[in-house]
């Protein structure tokens, strides 16, 4: 029992990981119509400057290169939308897959194939005989805190309310006066940097290689899509359940199964098609 | 153009790129081999072509239902003695029985749902198979694949078998395109709804040609791994997966050569390119202006619309002219 509480707690910490990967995808999705597959990318290229530069200053130009590679993303976006007439998402998404490559390839170029992690915080905490290390409550901190913060940010600023506008109807909101454009273009920047934030604790608490990219941008598809796309907070539970299912079982299956249960995991909801629809508000996506 | 001749065009262009290329192969031997590649991602690509470009349903699992097919053959060859002429069977039917049985409840999925399963259900084959003891070889995978018979290791021969299974496919998709069921696969992509209506069976009609699709890639793992004796849980995998996907995309999914265009541009480029770990800055940049530029790949109607202009501005000539309106009147009628 003690080592079930162990490694919920573990799941619960690596999940807050990839709460921080998933809710930007969901907040990109509902407020572009688009999914930003190069969202793992954010977070590889800021965990890797962050371990490259050191601290105290690495968390900070990680999370501002992953800010000028969602400069880039929302450039894509808004170029599509200047050369097309008729607006197809998909095209959008692929390229995002597209940005997605070049930076696995940017990555691999720039910092190689070495596995690189920045020391964590030291020391435990000793909770009925389970042990949680500061790491894990220092991630979970700050998931719960970024969650507060973009919550303030779609209910009290005006920045929020454009985004909400967005999402509902990108064309009443024009009719009204929003710079729709404007909104999304930041909204790219924004999630970006949330990701940045993933990436940061990412490599903190598990590393990570050129290859996380693609990997990073599964979990948060995967978190996204688990129990429907209705906004941050399904995208936060869905990543949350993922990180348990990925720690329980990682640590009762045999060694190597564990890769596939996440994945088994999210066949089975989609193809039923029956649990979320029930369970949550959201359209399926 | 007549019907016919539409109908024809792709294979003809596939047999005349074919003999050319194995041509000049003679100069530069190295050639067969990448002619082998292509036509081995052209095996892999041209069913997605057509489930994706045709029928709107993107699958991301191409490379893990060759693998599928790879390993089924080489088990059979080399743990039971089957013959590789006998293993072709169920190297086929092993990944279509899988993609028909998992099509029902995943194909009613939107776009991007349905490539998160399609990618899941790959991680899901891969870790059978790094995890499937001696019996798959686990990560070291299996060697000791016999080759095909006649052919055997003579890479011009292989490369003439593959590509001869790459024209029956091409024939068989220029056809099926413009069959009944081509058109009802078109419905079911613009409006499956209204498709339903017309009396198509949608379930039914996807479920098919996503087990068809899945047969032709384990067709494809057959080859490969007859071809080079050896098959791992990374030879084919997702990566692969996604590289099908960006060959589709580039070269045109909508254009029966579409998806042949895409893997000889990726083979070449992945041969040509130097400092193989650039190759993604390459081709995502490429990519990202395909997409901007012609979105429905190279060999699209509009980018080759805008070709023919290009090439009819060249010529100049007087003829372009606007025709006399007694002319125009006559080819009215």
């Amino acid at each position: 029992m003690t080592h079930l509480f162990e490694f919920l707690a573990n799941g619960i910490a690596l999940g807050a990981v990839y709460a921080l990967l998933a809710v930007p995808m969901s907040v990109v999705w509902v407020t572009t119509d688009v999914i930003d597959v190069s969202t793992g990318g954010y977070a590889v290229v800021a965990g890797m400057t962050a371990a490259v530069v050191g601290m105290p200053f690495g968390p900070v130009a990680g999370v501002l290169a992953a800010l000028a590679l969602g400069a880039l993303a929302g450039g894509i976006f808004l170029g599509f939308h200047k050369l097309r007439k008729q607006r197809d998402a998909m095209l959008i998404v692929l390229a995002t897959f597209a940005l997605m490559i070049a930076i696995e390839s940017g990555v691999l170029s720039g910092f190689g194939t070495d596995n690189r992690f920045l020391e964590p915080f030291p020391g435990a905490l000793t909770v009925s005989g389970a042990v949680i290390t500061y790491q894990s409550l220092f991630n979970l901190g700050i998931s719960i805190l970024v969650m507060l913060g973009l919550a303030a940010l779609l209910k009290l600023s005006p920045l929020g309310l454009q985004m909400r506008a967005s999402a509902v109807s990108d064309r009443a909101a024009m009719l009204v006066g929003v710079a729709v454009r404007r909104t999304q273009f930041l909204t790219f920047v924004f999630c970006a940097g949330i990701a940045g934030i993933a990436g940061v604790l990412a490599v903190l608490a598990i590393g990570m290689t050129y290859a996380s990219t693609f990997i990073f941008t599964t979990v948060a598809f995967s978190g996204t899509v688990l129990l429907g796309r209705a906004g941050p907070l399904p995208a936060f539970w869905g990543a949350m359940l993922l990180g348990i299912v990925t720690a329980v079982s990682d640590a009762y299956l045999p060694n190597g199964w564990a890769a596939g249960v996440p994945s088994l995991l999210i066949i089975l909801v989609l193809a039923s098609g029956r649990m979320p629809a029930a369970a949550f508000t959201g359209a399926r996506p | 153009m007549s019907r016919d001749v539409k109908l024809w065009t792709a294979p003809a262009v596939v047999v005349v790129g074919f003999i050319v290329v194995m041509l000049l192969g003679l100069v530069r031997p190295s050639l067969h081999t990448t002619m082998f590649t292509i036509g081995l991602y052209a095996l892999i690509a041209l069913p997605l072509g057509l489930i994706y470009g045709q029928g709107g349903t993107i699958s991301l699992a191409q490379g893990s239902f060759a693998a599928l097919g790879a390993y089924t053959s080489a088990i059979l060859t080399t743990r039971y003695g089957i013959s590789p002429v006998l293993s072709v069977i169920p190297a086929m039917l092993l990944p279509a029985a899988l993609a028909f049985v998992i099509a029902r409840p995943i194909l009613r999925l939107p776009e991007l749902s349905l490539a998160l399963v399609t990618l899941s259900l790959g991680t899901v084959i891969a870790v059978g198979l790094q995890r499937g003891g001696d019996f798959t070889g686990s990560y070291v995978g299996l060697s000791g694949a016999p080759p095909l018979p006649i052919v055997g290791k003579n890479p011009v021969l292989v490369a003439i078998a593959l590509w001869t299974a790459v024209l029956i496919v091409v024939v068989l998709y220029s056809h099926f395109v413009r069959s009944a069921r081509g058109r009802a696969l078109n419905a079911i992509r613009v409006d499956r709804l209204l498709a339903e209506a017309m009396g198509v069976n949608v379930p039914f009609d996807l479920a098919t040609l996503f087990a068809v699709a899945a047969a032709i890639a384990g067709l494809a793992g057959w080859f490969y791994v007859h071809a080079i004796g050896y098959i791992a849980p990374d030879s084919l995998n997702a990566e692969t997966s996604a590289n099908i996907l960006f060959m589709v995309v580039l070269g045109g999914r909508r254009a029966v050569l579409g998806p042949i265009l895409g893997a000889a541009f990726f083979t070449f480029a992945n041969d040509f390119l130097p400092g193989a770990e650039t190759h993604g800055l390459f081709f995502g940049t490429i990519l990202v202006l395909i997409l901007l530029l012609s979105p429905d790949g190279i060999l699209s109607p509009q980018a080759l619309r805008a070709m023919r202009r290009l090439f009819a501005d060249r010529s100049a000539k007087p003829s372009v002219r606007p025709a006399p309106i007694a002319d125009a009147t006559e080819a009215v009628r």
